[in-house]
């Protein structure tokens, strides 16, 4: 009997993105990773003292810090050979998008980040390298007291207190060998403030684009959603393939507030070199909730599980995700919660698909500590196999340290199932179509809690040609 | 004594979680342990144990490499029971290991090693019920099925309070042959149990059912793993237990499908009832996936008894303390209730 042919599922299309400008006339650092290298960062980001020596305790860690024996391979990652600051000519941040650099605000216009600033976005800040070429607020939002800026600016104004006081308190270089990278050779990101009781009616956004070959990229954001506000930031990056390892390690800090609510949605779409070791944490206090739409469809390796501390009592997270590895990928993504106020409650559903040889892994962590009663968790995970030369693994843990919880937990595995298939061709739609249909169906839960242009975006990325016959 | 990690996961998380492996303390010096055979079956044979020579040398081990090491050389023997070809035995083996009580912290260590073989179409049903109060005992059970044997292996263990005890089951399985094990827990002490299977034949099984109740500052270890080689194997594991006190218990299940296990199906649930607030609960069900053909699927559910329970006994007059007390008990009594042996069956659902 001939085999069936198989469902295709095409690869992510990222045509758009693989685009690359000649790296000439910038400026940066050398390969590595020195004490001298730091100094230079550090100079010419004009850092406060007080900066200079988070860097350069956080290089020490770094080279005491030995690497963790779980997660995939990063074999093909160089210190020596990433250079970890690349300045891009003719640099200076700029409200007015004509005073950015011609090269540069071309990558953006075909990245298509300044017609989603006009159309539905209250604020963008682009960054390109090591440094933020781009930060704009609109008027009405910036009235309302909302702070949206380059870190390095705000930490020398009015809000470099708070910035100090909050700045890799989240994440602190202790926590793992690449959160110690970031804290010596960090640049560029970004800093929100939503003052109390301010709703942003329309997303922020920061867009992230890695040009040089050989590269890193350290951005840092601190966002500050103060009592009873309202924000939603997404986060987008990209970057052209090199035939050279590129390392993407920067660092997410978020503070939820009082009642406060923030929305975290990030398209990561990295080239299949770059090494994304990315750490995203948050903190909610009492009666606040952190949403995270995450989709991971790019990179080589990717180390990523958003961490969420529910410290106030009836604090809540939502955890949205989807993972798409593909051929030379190994992806391994989930999540992080924290349950220490009482009644918190964690609600967690991901997808993963793997095709073409693509390694997918959701690793989770529901920790509950003693003082939590009254604790809810619900986490759903499902993964998707499209052929047999691919793995997907599921790899979660729960650590209950508290009597009075309600902890529950579902994944399951498999491929697209023929009773599936059959029901819909017994109502008149073909094989092909109804392949197609449960495929996209999959993905659906993550679409649909994305704005309607990261929706088109991911509907771009996931390219589904579903074609197939009867064996 | 020497630290060893055994239980570890096959595949390791955040080191933090401290849910990788197990450590637990072993003696330099081992002793075999003291058995009372119940009942042995005539159609068994009993021999002195070799694992090399019924090809259980190397069998993965629940416990793995680190006690497959102390086990090998402890030197203390063992039994064999292999059955022939053809021959389903109807009355269980029933034994009883006594694992007496160490004098003092350097006293050796209690070691029962038994192989079981089953020839093709073979059936068999052992009772193993563990009792004692060993510093450190151990129990390694290595099982070969050939295809269409099947193995019922049901173990008890009520031992006593200061012990610390590990128990490992390693096997493989060929076409259709399969492992039917029931583990309850019920006694004290520290224990960590284990079973690793390799389900290599074609539509092998692992039937796993666990009940366990620990109490006061004791810990219980889990982890178990079923590798799928075969194609349409099948796995179900279903863990049932009470934590009370400061109990601490860690579960680990993995089931692993490797590439060419076509249609291989697996299921794991743990069910964990939380009774004070001193207890410490981690569940790791793990699934790995490197076939496309395959169905696995892995739940857990933690917490203390609902409202919507306790507020139906209480509209029937029964206390929230006696029903609690009356869930817990449950547990266990539903585990003993699926013990195929009725002699078994009886006496432990008369216990109190």
């Amino acid at each position: 009997m001939a085999d069936k042919e198989k469902t295709y599922v095409e690869d992510v299309d990222r045509s758009i993105y693989d685009f690359r400008n000649v790296d000439e006339d910038v400026y940066k650092v050398a390969e590595g990773l020195t004490p001298e290298i730091v100094r230079q960062i550090s100079k010419e980001k004009n850092d406060p003292e007080w900066m200079l020596e988070l860097r350069l305790k956080s290089l020490d860690i770094y080279n005491n810090m030995e690497m963790k024996p779980w997660g995939p391979p990063i074999d093909g990652l160089h210190m020596d050979n990433i250079v970890t600051y690349i300045k891009p000519k003719d640099n200076k941040m700029s409200a007015d998008w004509d005073e950015v650099p011609e090269e540069i605000k071309d990558t953006f216009e075909r990245l298509g980040i300044p017609q989603a600033e006009r159309e539905s976005l209250a604020g963008v800040g682009a960054q390109y390298d090591s440094e933020l070429v781009y930060h704009n607020v609109r008027e009405e939002v910036a009235a309302q007291g909302v702070i949206y800026t380059d870190l390095e600016s705000a930490m020398h104004g009015e809000y470099g207190d708070m910035i100090r006081e909050h700045f890799m308190k989240l994440i602190t270089p202790q926590d793992h060998k690449f959160a110690a990278l970031h804290g010596a050779v960090w640049s560029g990101g970004s800093f929100v403030y939503v003052p109390p009781g301010v709703k942003v009616e329309i997303p922020l956004q920061s867009y992230f684009r890695l040009n040089a070959p050989g590269a890193g990229q350290f951005e840092h954001t601190l966002i500050i959603v103060d009592e009873g506000a309202d924000l939603h930031f997404i986060e987008g990056c990209s970057a052209p393939k090199y035939n050279v390892a590129n390392l993407h390690a920067g660092a997410v800090e978020l503070f939820v507030g009082k009642n406060a609510r923030l929305r975290y949605s990030t398209i990561e779409n990295w080239s299949k070199n770059m090494y994304n070791l990315n750490t995203k944490r948050a903190t909610v206090e009492e009666g606040g909730k952190m949403e995270w739409v995450s989709g991971s469809f790019g990179s080589h390796t990717s180390y990523l599980y958003p961490m969420t501390i529910l410290k106030g009592d009836d604090a809540k997270v939502e955890f949205t995700g989807i993972t798409f590895a593909g051929e030379g990928q190994n992806l391994d993504t989930g999540m992080k919660v924290v349950h220490t106020g009482k009644r918190t409650v964690s609600t967690v559903n991901t997808k993963s698909i793997s095709k073409s040889g693509g390694i997918s892994t959701f690793r989770s962590a529901v920790v509950i500590g003693p003082e939590a009663k009254g604790a809810k968790s619900a986490v759903d995970c499902s993964s998707l196999m499209l052929d047999d030369i691919s793995r997907s693994d599921t790899v979660p843990a729960m650590d209950v340290r508290c009597a009075d919880v309600d902890i529950g937990h579902e994944a399951k595995i498999g491929r697209i199932s023929d009773e599936a298939i059959f029901y819909l061709m017994s109502r008149g739609i073909s094989e092909e179509d109804a392949r197609a249909m449960i495929v996209s169906g999959f993905a659906d839960n993550v679409s649909k809690e994305l704005p309607l242009e990261y929706a088109v975006e991911m509907n771009n990325l996931i390219r589904l040609e579903m074609k197939g016959s009867i064996g | 004594m020497n630290n060893i990690s055994i239980n570890k996961l096959p595949v390791p998380t955040w080191t933090w979680l401290k849910v990788n492996e197990y450590k637990v303390a072993v003696p330099d010096k081992f002793e075999k342990t003291e058995s009372v055979i119940d009942t042995m079956p005539e159609e068994v044979k009993v021999g002195k144990v070799d694992f090399t020579s019924v090809c259980l040398g190397d069998v993965e081990l629940g416990a793995g490499e680190d006690f497959r090491k102390i086990s090998h050389m402890a030197k203390t023997g063992g039994d064999s029971y292999t059955v022939a070809a053809g021959v389903k035995v109807a009355e269980p083996i029933r034994i009883t290991y006594d694992y007496g009580k160490s004098s003092d912290d350097n006293a050796a260590g209690k070691l029962s090693r038994t192989a079981i073989v089953l020839g093709e179409g073979a059936e068999l049903t052992v009772v193993m019920t563990f009792k004692g109060c060993p510093k450190f005992g151990a129990n390694d059970i290595r099982i070969k099925a050939a295809p269409t044997a099947k193995l019922n292996l049901i173990e008890i263990f009520q031992l006593e309070e200061g012990s610390n005890f590990v128990d490992s089951i390693g096997g493989r399985y060929l076409e259709k042959g399969g492992l039917s094990l029931i583990q309850i827990k019920s006694g004290k002490g520290n224990m960590a149990l284990s079973c690793s299977a390799d389900l290599d034949g074609y539509k092998s099984t692992l039937d796993i059912d666990t009940g366990y109740l620990v109490t006061g500052d004791d810990k219980l270890d889990i982890n178990y793993v079923a590798r799928h080689r075969g194609a349409k194997t099948d796995t179900k594991i279903s863990v049932s237990g009470v934590l009370r006190d400061r109990a601490d218990k860690t579960f680990r299940g993995t089931i692993d499908f490797i590439k060419g296990c076509k249609t291989a199906t697996g299921d794991e649930r743990e069910d964990v009832l939380l009774m004070d607030e001193g207890v410490h609960n981690n569940t790791v069900p793990l699934i790995l996936c490197a076939e496309e053909d395959v169905e696995g699927a892995h739940g857990a559910s933690i917490g203390k008894i609902s409202e919507e329970v306790l507020n139906y006994f209480a509209s029937r007059g029964i206390a929230e303390d006696d029903v609690t007390e009356l869930m817990a008990k449950s547990r266990i009594d539903a585990v003993a209730g699926r013990i195929p042996d009725a002699v078994t069956r009886d006496l432990l659902l008369s216990e109190e």
